[in-house]
This record gives structure tokens, C-alpha cells and sequence, in this order.
């Protein structure tokens, strides 16, 4: 179970990844 | 005299032999004017790519794509390396690691770090060095060279920077894979094992039966130096004698360790069609690579002082603590071997880091702080671009006029983008260092105190962040709290120096070109290659000179 909890953290990293790229294209159009 | 000509004979050489290695990296990577055998060659990745993944992207569908790949490879590998003793090619009966561990692990190898909490021969089945670990270390490499292709075609002027899925094959099958292929040749030539055989059971003098790990080491070592990934099919990584038996394969892994970086930077130049700026970055690379081997090699002169008041043992030859004596002199794989394994954010070592005199240890950390002297495989060109944003914006300033670079015009969009970047590489190292400094996390893992303990936790949040992988050692660093805090800082460091790049390459191609004058500064020149090589030291020394007086230069101190 904590093994999973593992790697669903990394995922999550990928995620907020993602989330941060667009965030950037936001900054861009600014 | 001989470390000199060693030094300058791998470096020199290595310069010389990158120079069509770029050439051919281009031919890989931007397929223009191309042959009837490379068309198929496209054809077919193309084809593998399927059809929503063959049209252009803008980068930030490309930067997408990137993460979306690295994840599912992180899930792969993660769930190999979870399952392994359920899974084939397991003689010797390898159990699953432990969960923090795991994540450490998966991290560490998607971001080409390979900083390596587990020993190898103790803890991976073959299938998990082969398919999790091995693998990893193609795909993560070819993630960073498809990276600087992107944003090389943004800066070129090229709103739509080509498609990862694409990039990331000619990367893997044009680049990576067939120099993999010579290297390995040549080092089971020179005696390293390429086997799937399980361990070697041996019977001593004294009647004992000993243990002897091996596998396919060849195949690994030499993707392991090729794509700067670092991480070893043994715990003791180089110094272990089947990955690194002889003198030829010691020169032959330091030549791999530095070729690709050296090489992304001509493919860079060739593909914005300005090899005369490349050259003016190659040469600022070179000059401060050639600054820390030479301090290294000068400061490692010195006896060690751990030997210090020794009756009867006398240290004529520098500081011979944690070398490998089988290679020859002791710079080799000590001094030499320290600073370009972590120039290029490689990680692999030659010695034990933790060994090497206060100020000797310093020259690595600070190829990591800079990872841009050369850097990683593509990403260390990405970083020395974020540096070339600011010196450009600088040198801007100085002249009272709106900065320009490759005919785009830099505003603030651009610089605060860069310096985002640049911020993100010091607070992850900086923050972690504090933290476990003044924490049990940190404290209770270290096997020396004062300035030489506070730079195995500098040491250690430095090679996560700068994605290096090499070991200080002297750090009990298999815990939970290491773990994690090195794996998150692994994977956030690794994905948003290509992020922000990428970001203002994209802003950059979407402006109007602007036309060149005598006022236009010129990249090109020795006047441009001394702005960005003030600019990287200073930038470098306002960040880390605080950490690095607490650490390796209080430690030089105490003993003076």
C-alpha cells in the first residue's frame, strides 16, 4: 500500500509539471 | 607532466571528435536534404509515432508530450523494479526494494540522474538492470537531446519546434543507440563482462567460496557514460574492476563521459544555422571545464590530512586516499575523472569523491552549482542558454539598448523566465542543504561532523538537483527522509530547467525578426564569449559562495 502511495506521488509531480508548463504559457500571453 | 598530456589528450581529443559528431546529430535530429535511406528512416518513425503525434507542435504540446512520456516510463520502470522477483531473469533471487527507495529509484533513472541509494549487484534481477534501469538510460538521455532540437528550431524562428515522439526516436536509434553499440564493442574488448549468466561462484586459496556478481555490464557502462547518466551496474560504480578494468577503459569512459554534451553544442549551432556562436559558447565550456580540472589536479597535489603525523608513511605523490592506483597516475581517475563527471552531469566516479581534499571537492560541486559546462546530454546546452538570456540582457543594459539575441528582440518576458530558472537551481539546493542540516533527517546520517559533514548534505542536494548522480559518500543516505526529499528534487529539477527554455524559445520564435545593425550585439566573438563567461561566475558565486565558504573552504582552512 505505501509502495503505491510512492507511486502516486511521482505521478503527482508529472501533474503539477503539466500544471506549471500551462501556468507559463498564462505568464506568456500577460 | 603526464597528467597534463593525459588531461589534455582526452579533453583535446574529445573537442576534436565532436565536432562530427555534431554534424551527424544534426543529420539525426533535423532531417533536411536528407537521402532516400534516412526518408525511410523517418517514414518508419513516423509510423511508430501514429498519426496525432507526426504534426508539428508548438512547445508547449511538445513539453506536454515530454511529460506525459516521462511519467508513463517513471510508472514502468517503478512497477518493474516493484515486481522484479516475480519477473523473469532473476537467477540469483532478488527481492523488491523498499517503497521510498523505489521512488528514488524511478526518479532518479527518468531524470537521467541516476543518483543510486541501492547497490546493484545486491538489489536488481537482470530484468530490472536491463528493462527498468538500462533502458531508462537511453530514453531519459534522448529526452534531453529531443529538447535542445525543440528549442534549437524555436530559436531558428520556427513557431512549430517538430514532434517529441519523433525526436525522441532519432535520439534513441540514431544517436544513442549505434555509439551504445561501439562503446560496449570496445569494452568487452578490454575486458569488461557482457553476460546473462548468474553470479560466478568462486572457491579461494583458503577454501572459502566466494560470491563474484557480473552480468551484462558491458551494455550498461556504456550507455551509463554515453548518455551522462552515471549510474552503475555495480555499487562502486567505475572503481569496481568489471566496469572499469584496464587503463584504455578508463580513457575510453572519460571520452563517452563528455563526448554527447560536447557534441549537442555543434548540433545546437547547426540547427539555428550559427556554428560561430556555438563555437563562442563551446569555448567559454571549455575554458571554465579546463579551469576546474586544472584546480583539481592542483589542490590534489597535496598530501591528504588524514595522513597527517603518520610515522613512516610518506605521501610523495598528492593525495592518494579513495584513488584507483590500477589506471596509472592517481589524477586520473581522482582528479581529472571527478571534474568531468560532474561537469557533465554524468555522475559516474573514478575515485571516492568523499576522499579528495577539501578544495579538490569543491571543483565538483562546482560543475554541478554552474551544469552548464557542458552539462548534460542536450539539457546542459538548455542551461548555458538561460545563462546567454542574461548576459545578453546584461550586456543590454550596459549599452542602453533593448537586448537582442539571434535576432529576436529579449524583454522582460524572457529575462524573468531565465531567472526563474536559474532561482530554481539554488533554492532546491540551498533549501534541502539547510533543512538537513539542522534536521535528524540529515544529522543522523552523516559519518563526519563539521565542515566536511555540512558538504556531504550540500554535496548530496547538489548532485539531485543538478541531476549529476555521483556520491560524496560518507552519507547513510537509504532513509526515508533522503529518499524522498532527493527524489522530488530530482524529478522537479530535471523537468523545469526544459520547461522554462523551451518557454522562451517559444516566446522568441513568435516575435517579428529584427533587422541586424553595427548596434546589434554579436554572439559571435571573443567580446560576447568573456560577457557570458563573467556572467556565469558571477551569477554562480553570488548563489553559492555562501555554501561553499561553510563547507569545502572552512574544511581547506581548518587544516591550514
Amino acid at each position: 500500500m505505501l509502495t503505491l502511495c510512492y507511486l502516486v506521488l511521482g505521478l503527482a509531480i508529472f501533474v503539477l509539471l503539466a500544471a506549471f508548463t500551462q501556468a507559463v504559457e498564462g505568464w506568456e500571453q500577460d | 607532466m603526464d597528467t597534463i598530456l593525459f588531461g589534455t589528450l582526452i579533453i583535446g581529443g574529445t573537442a576534436v571528435l565532436s565536432w562530427p559528431l555534431g554534424r551527424a546529430m544534426r543529420w539525426a535530429m533535423e532531417p533536411v536534404g536528407i537521402g532516400p535511406v534516412r526518408r525511410r528512416m523517418e517514414t518508419l518513425f513516423e509510423r511508430v509515432a501514429g498519426s496525432p503525434a507526426r504534426t508539428d507542435q508548438s512547445w508547449k504540446q511538445y513539453m506536454l508530450a515530454l511529460l506525459v512520456f516521462n511519467a508513463v516510463i517513471f510508472a514502468i520502470s517503478f512497477a518493474w523494479m516493484a515486481l522484479q522477483q516475480h519477473l523473469p531473469l532473476d537467477p540469483d533471487g532478488k527481492g523488491s526494494l523498499e517503497g521510498s527507495l523505489l521512488f528514488n529509484t524511478a526518479a532518479s533513472f527518468t531524470s537521467n540522474t541516476n543518483l543510486q541509494h541501492y547497490s546493484g549487484e545486491v538489489s536488481m534481477s537482470y530484468f530490472s538492470q536491463l528493462f527498468a534501469l538500462m533502458w531508462l538510460q537511453f530514453v531519459a538521455a534522448a529526452t534531453g537531446i529531443a529538447a535542445l532540437a525543440a528549442m534549437a528550431r524555436g530559436l531558428a524562428g520556427r513557431k512549430e519546434m517538430g514532434s517529441f515522439f519523433i525526436d525522441l526516436q532519432r535520439a534513441t536509434f540514431l544517436v544513442l543507440l549505434p555509439l551504445a553499440l561501439v562503446f560496449a564493442t570496445l569494452l568487452a574488448l578490454g575486458g569488461v563482462p557482457m553476460t546473462l549468466g548468474g553470479a560466478a561462484i568462486a572457491t579461494t586459496l583458503e577454501g572459502v567460496e566466494q560470491v563474484i556478481a557480473r552480468g551484462p555490464v558491458a551494455a550498461f557502462v556504456a550507455i551509463k557514460q554515453l548518455g551522462t547518466n552515471g549510474g552503475g551496474y555495480f555499487g562502486p560504480n567505475s572503481t569496481h574492476p568489471f566496469e572499469n578494468p584496464t587503463f584504455w577503459t578508463n580513457a575510453l569512459s572519460m571520452i563517452a563521459i563528455i563526448l554527447v554534451p560536447m557534441g549537442s553544442v555543434w548540433m545546437f549551432g547547426r540547427i539555428v544555422g550559427r556554428p560561430k556562436h556555438a563555437a563562442a559558447l563551446f569555448g567559454v565550456m571549455l575554458v571554465l571545464l579546463v579551469c576546474k580540472v586544472a584546480g583539481a589536479v592542483w589542490f590534489e597535489s597535496a598530501p591528504t590530512q588524514a595522513f597527517a603525523g603518520l610515522p613512516a608513511v610518506e605521501q610523495l605523490d598528492g593525495n592518494l586516499e579513495g584513488k584507483e592506483l590500477r589506471f596509472g597516475s592517481p589524477y586520473g581517475s581522482g582528479a581529472l575523472w571527478s571534474v568531468l563527471t560532474t561537469s557533465t552531469s554524468n555522475g559516474s566516479v573514478g575515485s571516492m569523491h568523499d576522499s579528495l581534499n577539501p578544495m579538490t571537492g569543491l571543483m565538483p560541486m562546482v560543475g554541478m552549482w554552474l551544469n552548464a559546462t557542458f552539462g548534460g546530454v542536450g539539457v546542459g546546452m538548455l542551461n548555458m542558454f538561460v545563462f546567454v538570456i542574461i548576459a545578453v540582457f546584461l550586456a543590454g543594459m550596459m549599452v542602453g539598448r533593448t537586448p537582442e539575441y539571434l535576432n529576436r528582440r529579449v524583454e522582460a518576458r524572457e529575462v524573468k523566465l531565465a531567472i526563474l530558472a536559474m532561482f530554481t537551481h539554488g533554492f532546491f539546493i540551498l533549501v534541502g542543504t539547510a533543512v538537513f542540516a539542522v534536521t535528524p533527517w540529515g544529522q543522523a546520517t552523516l559519518n563526519n561532523w563539521g565542515p566536511h559533514g555540512f558538504s556531504e548534505i550540500l554535496y548530496e542536494f547538489t548532485s539531485a538537483s543538478a541531476n549529476n548522480g555521483s556520491g560524496f559518500e560518507g552519507l547513510g543516505d537509504n532513509t526515508v527522509p533522503w529518499n524522498v526529499a532527493t527524489g522530488l528534487v530530482m524529478l522537479l529539477n530535471r523537468f523545469i530547467p526544459i520547461i522554462l527554455p523551451l518557454a522562451i524559445a517559444g516566446s522568441l520564435a513568435a516575435k517579428r525578426p529584427t533587422a541586424q545593425s553595427v548596434g546589434t550585439l554579436s554572439v559571435e566573438d571573443t567580446t560576447f564569449g568573456l560577457m557570458l563567461l563573467a556572467t556565469v561566475l558571477l551569477v554562480g558565486a553570488l548563489t553559492f559562495f555562501p555554501a561553499a565558504a561553510l563547507g569545502p573552504i572552512a574544511e581547506h582552512l581548518h587544516f591550514m
